[in-house]
């Protein structure tokens, strides 16, 4: 199997952490890191952890200069997904099969249910929610994001090499490169919606197994538990993949407390994660700035011009190179237009 | 088969063409309506149309006033939808096979391959969308749309009597009478659709891509309409099954079809055709009619303020079991110190609305 994460520098710890992860608890695979930045200079030893390094510019994305500067930089990463699985295909013809996993996810045990699935499956999705949210007040909290967000959880997608696993990340390419970021009034969340747009036109298979992709969006109907000879257990079973969300702004922990009695495991699991995170973060890759956040001349790359590039569809066609730019240019640029 | 369908007096010259379009076409069927006003007043001489008809209250859901009132009109019409196909299964014990269809849409042929596909599937489904939008501007127009509203039109829902299809509908009803809102912009809600969608996360359902069902103003740019000399409809060659007259009312559809369409396409002629047969029922004059629904008891009509704060108040049902009863002014001063409902994770306190499953 190949396994592939997407990361900047600044996140480099947890991609390191869940390689490592991966390591422990599964059969030999290839581990891809695909790095959202200009060069791999930064990496430093943290490289050790991953099988092959490749950067988001390598991956053949059209205009990949002018998706860089319109994204930020989690729309960046999120914007790439389709891409490295495809190239990942490409470039790995000796494997069949392929997962992604968002680097703030954390394996726990060995995917076996995943191993029988997926050979007979092409596509593989695992829902934000397995068991229902029962009262009013769960369904509030919890599912009303997943209506915003969309029915599956992005973080973890599994293929097998197939001609319909090829055609959707060709579509799903397609769409990433213009409509990768959030906005309401169109429908959109990121990569993530347009899973559910994608269910029209392919066919799923979809994971419902509860040891997979456990969040804050579910702990409170996945019980989680701990058995000194078991392990982690989810309903009973293996855990099998936390999906760490939200723990830098310490929302995830709103959930915890909100649905899950103070003797979870979840509360020491997560400890345990930030403090591997941060041990691996001993270089500090979390202080970097992204690479893309910058013209050519050093200069920051303001946010509202980024939105203007994004938004107003002559200004991209009247800069092909917008990191040669500043934002004194593009400013001016964007004020003609919208006069013009 | 049993064949359902709900709307309000404003749309039963709508629902009366489906009823007569699915006798033109359809093998011998059952049909029912369900009537989401207070009494049967409003048929008049339409009464005639549908063999069956029951009203929203009669079809078993708790609360029904309270209920009833956090909706508007579109809203409510949607929310019954889950609890009127679990009183058809109950109501038609011999029959195997449910469909739900929106009283705008009209029926061509005989749906064959809907026929096909239910013996070995439990829950069936159309997408809004069968071809992916090529250019930027079917994206914009369509694609968002689809986006916002749920990739599944439950403008037709079909089911096969089952251990899977009750389960789905138990779980859908649970979820509509507490949030079937059109709240899109703040929540992600879109009526009934959105949660349709999040069905998919707990229970397999067919997804039918035939090209015949379900044309509509959102996917006309890639379903080709034709017509042959014997005023056969086709639909990128394959038979026309059923159209959805979605948005008729405004207008809005002609935006649509006039964006995506040559004006030689016959989806205008169909749509003519409609609105003349709508006509010959009176529609214009049903259109009219008030919601029995949409006023207190008084006759004082409900603002939209009002039902707002019924719907937003955990605690709503304890202290108005009646809203109808009260008016706009006592409403205000009732409600006015209650707590509103949990916004986000953390509030200490929150009405737990348990469903039964």
């Amino acid at each position: 199997m190949l396994i592939c994460t997407i990361s900047t520098i600044s996140h480099l710890a947890k991609a390191a952490c869940l390689a490592q992860s991966l390591r422990d608890t599964q059969p030999d695979h290839t581990m891809l890191l695909c790095l959202v930045e200009r060069d791999k200079a930064g990496i430093g030893s943290l490289c050790e952890y991953f099988t092959h390094v490749v950067l988001a510019s390598d991956l053949g994305v059209p205009d990949f200069e002018c998706l860089m500067f319109r994204s930020t930089a989690f729309e960046a990463c999120m914007a790439i997904k389709a891409q490295i699985l495809a190239w990942a295909m490409q470039e790995f013809p000796g494997e069949e099969h392929f997962l992604y996993l968002d680097s703030d996810t954390l394996a726990y045990s060995r995917f076996e249910e995943l191993e029988f699935v997926l050979p007979r499956a092409e596509i593989l999705l695992t829902p934000h929610h397995v068991q229902d949210e029962y009262s009013f007040e769960r369904t509030w909290d919890n599912m009303l994001r997943t209506l915003q967000c969309g029915t599956f959880n992005s973080g973890f997608l599994a293929m097998r090499r197939s001609p319909t696993a090829t055609s959707f990340l060709r579509w799903w390419s397609g769409k990433l490169q213009k409509f990768c970021y959030k906005d309401e009034s169109c429908g959109l969340y990121f990569e993530q919606r347009w899973l559910d747009a994608a269910i029209s036109f392919f066919d799923f298979t979809i994971f419902r197994e509860p040891g997979y992709n456990v969040a804050n969006w579910n702990v409170a109907s996945r019980s989680l538990s701990f058995s000194p000879g078991s392990g982690y257990l989810v309903n009973g079973r293996p855990l099998r993949l936390f999906h760490f969300s939200m723990v830098d702004s310490g929302r995830d922990l709103v959930y915890f407390q909100k649905y899950l009695s103070s003797e979870s495991p979840a509360f020491e699991m997560r400890q345990q994660y930030i403090e591997q995170i941060t041990a691996l973060d001993a270089a500090g890759h979390s202080r970097s700035p992204w690479s893309y956040d910058f013209y050519r001349s050093g200069d920051r790359i303001a946010p509202e011009v980024r939105r203007a590039y994004r938004d107003l569809p002559d200004i991209s066609h009247k800069v092909s190179e917008p990191f040669c730019q500043s934002n004194a240019v593009m400013n001016s640029l964007e004020a003609s237009l919208r006069t013009a | 088969m049993v064949i359902g369908t709900i709307c309000a007096a404003n749309h039963l010259p709508k629902a009366a063409c489906l009823a007569s379009s699915l006798k033109a076409t359809q093998p011998k069927h059952e049909f029912a309506l369900c009537l989401v006003e207070r009494d049967r007043s409003a048929l008049c001489s339409i009464e005639g149309a549908f063999p069956e008809i029951i009203l929203a209250s009669e079809i078993g859901i708790p609360n029904f006033s309270s209920f009833v009132f956090r909706h508007e009109r579109y809203e409510a019409c949607c929310a019954v939808k889950a609890q009127f196909m679990l009183w058809a299964m109950e109501r038609f014990p011999d029959e195997q096979d449910f469909l739900y269809l929106d009283p705008d849409v009209m029926a061509y042929s005989s749906f064959e391959e809907l026929e096909a596909v239910l013996p070995s599937s439990q829950i069936v489904v159309t997408p809004h969308q069968l071809h992916d939008e090529n250019s930027e501007i079917g994206i914009r127009e369509n694609t968002f749309r689809t986006l916002i509203a749920g990739t599944f039109n439950l403008g037709f829902l079909a089911l096969r009597r089952s251990q899977a299809a009750a389960d789905f509908l138990c779980w859908w009803n649970s979820k509509l009478q507490a949030l079937c809102y059109m709240e899109w912009r703040t929540r992600g809600l879109f009526v009934d659709q959105k949660w349709a969608l999040l069905g998919l996360s707990f229970f397999d359902m067919s997804i039918l891509r035939e090209p015949g069902y379900n044309v509509a103003n959102w996917n006309v740019s890639q379903r080709h309409v034709t017509s042959d000399p014997s005023n056969h409809y086709f639909v990128n060659g394959k038979p026309l099954r059923f159209f959805h007259f979605s948005n008729i009312d405004s207008d809005r559809d002609l935006y649509f079809f006039k964006r995506f369409l040559d004006c030689s396409s016959p989806v205008f002629s169909l749509r003519e055709e409609y609105l003349q047969a709508l006509d010959s029922l009176g529609a214009r004059e049903f259109y009219k009619t008030p919601w029995s629904y949409g006023q207190f008891l008084s006759g004082d009509p409900i603002n939209l303020e009002t039902r707002l704060v019924y719907r937003s108040n955990p605690k709503s049902l304890d202290r108005l079991p009646e809203p109808f009863a009260e008016s706009n002014s006592r409403f205000y001063a009732v409600m006015a110190e209650s707590p509103r409902t949990p916004s986000r994770a953390g509030r200490k306190t929150g009405h737990l609305l348990s469903m039964n499953r």
